[in-house]
C-alpha cells in the first residue's frame, strides 16, 4: 500500500472513530453574540416603569444541546438524572434521554430539554456565564430579521406567532431556524427557554400584590396593562413563565445562557 | 256674549277651549273604535297600569319562570351537610353531540371530574387541516353535568405534548377566575380545585391563559349543566350543540394546513362558524335523529369566540326557549340569542317527519361559513299540520287578469 493510501485510511479511520465516538468528545463551545443594550417594553410594565434599561451583555447564538448539556453531566455527576434531588429536577428531567445516562436516541445537536431552572442555572455556572434576564432575553426576542425593533417591520408579530405554534413536538438541530438582527438563533421557533428571573412580571415590591400580577394573565385581566395586546407570542410566553417553578422540566422548555 | 268692545270675555274663550279639549279628549278615548274596552286615562293615579288589569289585553302570562327561579339557594338541610359525609361519584361526561346522561339521583353529592387538555391537529372542514387546543380531545369539549349543590373536584391535566400552558374558567363557579386562577397548568401537570355549584343553569367553560381569546379561538370551550334539585323536565332526546367562530390565514374551503390568523381575530373576520368544531358535523351521515311525536331538548351553547348566534331550526319553532340558559322560559320562539360566552336551551316537539335545519340565522354563516346542521325526524305524515305540496302548474298573470 502507497504511503498516500495509508495516510488516507487512517485519516478516515480516524474520522470513523470520532463519530463513533462523538458522545465522549467535548462538544464545541457556543458562540456568544455581543448585544449592545438598550432599553426594552415589558410585556406588563411595572408601574413607574415603562421601560427597562439593559446594560450590554452577550448571550448564546443558539440554545443549550443535548450534547453540550452531557459534557456537562459527566462533569458534574450530581446533576445526573436520578443523582439530583427532586426538589433541584423534576421527575421529567431529562426524561428523553437514553437509560444508560447518555443520549439514547436524543439528537445531539437538538436543544436541551427537561431540564430545570436549577440545572439550567448549573450549567450556565460551570461555564462561568449565567442564565439571561428576562429583560435581556425579551431584548434580544423584540429584534425582527432586519431591524432590532421587530415591530418596526410589518408582519412581524405574525412571523413571531406562526413560528411559536409551528414548533416541532420534538425540536429539531439548533442554528438551522430564524437569525434575526443581533445574528441570534432561535429565539422563537425551537423551544421555550429559562431565564433567571423567570417570575419577574410577576412581581412587585408590594408582596400582597403577587397574586394580583399573576392573576393578570387570566382570564382577559391580561390585556389591562399590557403594553401591546396583538403581540400573542409574548403573551403565549408570558402566560408560559407564570405557570413555571424552579424544579419544573419539560420536553417543551431549554435555556440558553449570558454573560 | 261679547263684550262692548267686541272681544269675547276671557271666560268665555277658556271655557270654550276647555269644552273643546274635553271634547277631543273624549273622541280620542272613545271615537273610532268600539267603546267596549275603554282604557283609564293616562296619569289617574288611581288606576295600576299593569298588563295583566288591562281587560283590553288577554293575560301574557308573567309567571313564565321555572320553579328554580326565585328558590334561595344553599338553604335546606342537605346543603349543611359537611362535604367529607357526601357520597361522592365520578363524572359521566357528554361528548357532542350526546349530552352528559341527565343526574338521577335527589341527594346532594360530592363529583369527580377529570378533563385532560390535549393539542391536535384535526380537520376543521374537508381537505382543511387545523391546530386545535382542546378538552377531552374533541371541540366542544365534553359536557360536565350535576346537581345543584354538589361538591366538585376539578382536575385539569396537561397532556405533556402540550406546547403551551392553560388552565379552566367554568361560568358556573362563584371564585377567582371561575377556577382559572386555581389551575393554570404546564405542559406535563396537572392542578386539582374544588368549588360548589351555587346556581343551577347551563354554563360555558373555556380555557383562559393568556392570549385568552386565541386559547378560546382555537377550541377550547364546552358546557357545564348545573341542574336544579328537582332536575329537568324528561324529555325524549337530547342532544349537545356549541357554535364557534374559526380565524385561519385562508380563506373558507382553502384546503391544507391553515393557521390562527391574529389580526383576523381581533378584527372579528371569520373565516369559520361552525358547530361543534367543524363544517359538516351534524350533517349528513353526522345528522342528528328524532323520530315524530318526540320531545327533543338542545343544550346550544356558543364558545365564540367573538360572534354572537341566531339560533334558528328551520321547519320547525321553539316550544319552549330557556333564555340565556337560565330560569326564564320563553315560549314559541322562532330564534333565539346566544351571546358568545353563552348558551341557551331549546325545546320543540316534533309532529311532521322532515329534515330539520339548525342554522345560525345571520344566514351568510349558514350558507358560506358552515353554521349549518340537520336534524332529520322521521315518522308518521300528519298532512292536516303540513300537507306538503298540494298543487303546482304553470302560472300566467294575463290569464288571472281576465278573470
Amino acid at each position: 500500500m502507497t504511503r498516500l493510501a495509508a495516510t488516507l485510511l487512517a485519516l478516515a479511520a480516524l474520522a470513523a472513530l470520532s463519530g463513533a465516538g462523538a458522545e465522549a468528545a467535548e462538544p464545541a463551545p457556543s458562540a456568544m453574540v455581543q448585544v449592545p443594550g438598550g432599553e426594552v417594553a415589558l410585556l406588563f410594565p411595572v408601574e413607574g416603569e415603562d421601560l427597562v434599561t439593559v446594560a450590554p451583555f452577550a448571550i448564546d447564538a443558539t440554545p443549550v444541546t443535548n450534547a453540550q448539556f452531557l459534557a456537562f453531566v459527566r462533569a458534574h455527576p450530581e446533576w445526573a438524572r436520578g443523582a439530583v434531588p427532586r426538589v433541584f429536577a423534576g421527575e421529567a428531567y431529562l426524561a428523553h434521554w437514553g437509560e444508560d445516562g447518555g443520549l439514547g436516541t436524543a439528537d445531539p445537536d437538538a436543544p436541551v430539554t427537561n431540564v430545570s431552572w436549577f440545572a439550567a442555572a448549573a450549567y450556565c455556572e460551570a461555564r462561568g456565564a449565567r442564565l439571561p434576564t428576562e429583560a435581556e432575553w425579551e431584548l434580544v426576542a423584540r429584534a425582527g430579521e432586519r431591524l432590532t425593533d421587530g415591530y418596526l417591520e410589518p408582519g412581524y408579530r405574525e412571523r413571531v406567532l406562526a413560528l411559536v405554534t409551528g414548533r416541532a413536538a420534538v425540536p429539531g438541530p439548533v442554528g438551522r431556524g430564524e437569525v434575526n438582527a443581533y445574528g441570534v438563533r432561535d429565539m422563537h421557533g425551537l423551544v421555550w427557554e429559562w431565564v433567571f428571573d423567570v417570575g419577574a412580571a410577576m412581581n412587585t415590591a408590594d408582596s400582597r400584590a403577587v397574586g394580583d400580577r399573576r392573576l393578570l394573565l387570566l382570564c382577559g385581566g391580561g390585556s389591562t396593562g399590557a403594553s401591546d395586546t396583538s403581540d400573542y407570542a409574548a403573551f403565549l410566553r408570558y402566560a408560559f413563565r407564570s405557570g413555571l417553578s424552579g424544579d419544573y422540566a419539560g420536553g417543551g422548555l431549554g435555556f440558553r445562557c449570558a454573560s | 256674549m261679547r263684550d262692548k268692545s267686541g272681544n269675547l270675555p276671557v271666560a268665555a274663550i277658556v271655557g270654550g277651549a276647555a269644552l273643546v279639549v274635553a271634547l277631543a279628549v273624549v273622541v280620542a278615548l272613545f271615537g273610532g273604535r268600539g267603546v267596549t274596552a275603554a282604557a283609564p286615562p293616562l296619569g289617574d293615579p288611581q288606576v295600576q297600569h299593569t298588563l295583566a288589569e288591562t281587560p283590553a289585553h288577554t293575560t301574557h302570562d308573567l309567571t313564565i319562570n321555572a320553579v328554580w327561579a326565585d328558590r334561595p339557594l344553599r338553604a335546606d338541610a342537605e346543603d349543611q351537610v359537611p362535604v367529607e359525609e357526601l357520597p361522592v361519584f365520578d363524572a359521566v361526561l357528554g361528548y357532542a353531540p350526546h349530552a352528559a346522561p341527565p343526574v338521577d339521583r335527589d341527594y346532594r353529592a360530592h363529583v369527580r371530574v377529570e378533563l385532560e387538555v390535549v393539542e391536535k391537529v384535526m380537520e376543521l372542514a374537508d381537505g382543511v387541516e387545523y391546530r386545535f387546543w382542546t378538552f377531552g380531545g374533541s371541540v366542544p369539549g365534553p359536557m360536565v353535568r350535576v346537581r345543584e349543590g354538589d361538591y366538585v373536584t376539578f382536575t385539569l391535566q396537561n397532556h405533556p405534548s402540550s406546547l403551551f400552558p392553560h388552565n379552566i374558567d367554568l361560568h358556573a363557579v362563584s371564585g377567582q377566575g371561575g377556577g382559572a386562577e386555581a389551575t393554570l397548568v404546564s405542559p406535563g401537570q396537572q392542578a386539582t380545585f374544588s368549588f360548589t355549584a351555587l346556581n343551577p343553569g347551563v354554563y360555558v367553560y373555556h380555557c383562559a391563559t393568556a392570549p385568552v381569546g386565541m386559547h378560546i379561538a382555537n377550541g377550547m370551550y364546552g358546557l357545564i349543566v348545573v341542574e336544579p334539585k328537582e332536575g329537568f323536565p324528561a324529555v325524549d332526546r337530547e342532544y349537545y350543540v356549541m357554535q364557534g367562530d374559526f380565524y385561519t390565514k385562508g380563506d373558507f374551503g382553502e384546503r391544507g394546513f391553515q393557521e390562527f390568523d391574529m389580526m383576523r381575530a381581533i378584527d372579528e373576520d371569520a373565516a369559520y362558524v361552525v358547530f361543534n368544531g367543524r363544517v359538516g358535523s351534524l350533517t349528513g351521515d353526522n345528522a342528528l335523529q328524532a323520530k315524530v311525536g318526540e320531545t327533543v331538548r338542545l343544550f346550544v351553547g356558543n364558545g365564540g369566540p367573538n360572534l354572537t348566534s341566531s339560533f334558528h331550526v328551520i321547519g320547525d319553532v321553539f316550544d319552549r326557549v330557556w333564555v340565556e340558559g337560565g330560569a326564564m322560559v320563553n315560549r314559541d320562539i322562532q330564534t333565539t340569542v346566544i351571546p358568545a360566552g353563552g348558551a341557551a336551551v331549546v325545546e320543540f316537539d316534533t309532529n311532521v317527519p322532515a329534515s330539520l335545519t339548525l342554522v345560525d340565522h345571520a344566514i351568510f354563516r349558514a350558507f358560506n361559513k358552515g353554521a349549518i346542521g340537520s336534524l332529520v325526524v322521521t315518522g308518521d305524515e300528519d298532512h292536516v299540520v303540513y300537507s306538503g305540496r298540494v298543487d303546482i302548474r304553470p302560472y300566467d298573470p294575463e290569464a288571472k287578469a281576465g278573470h
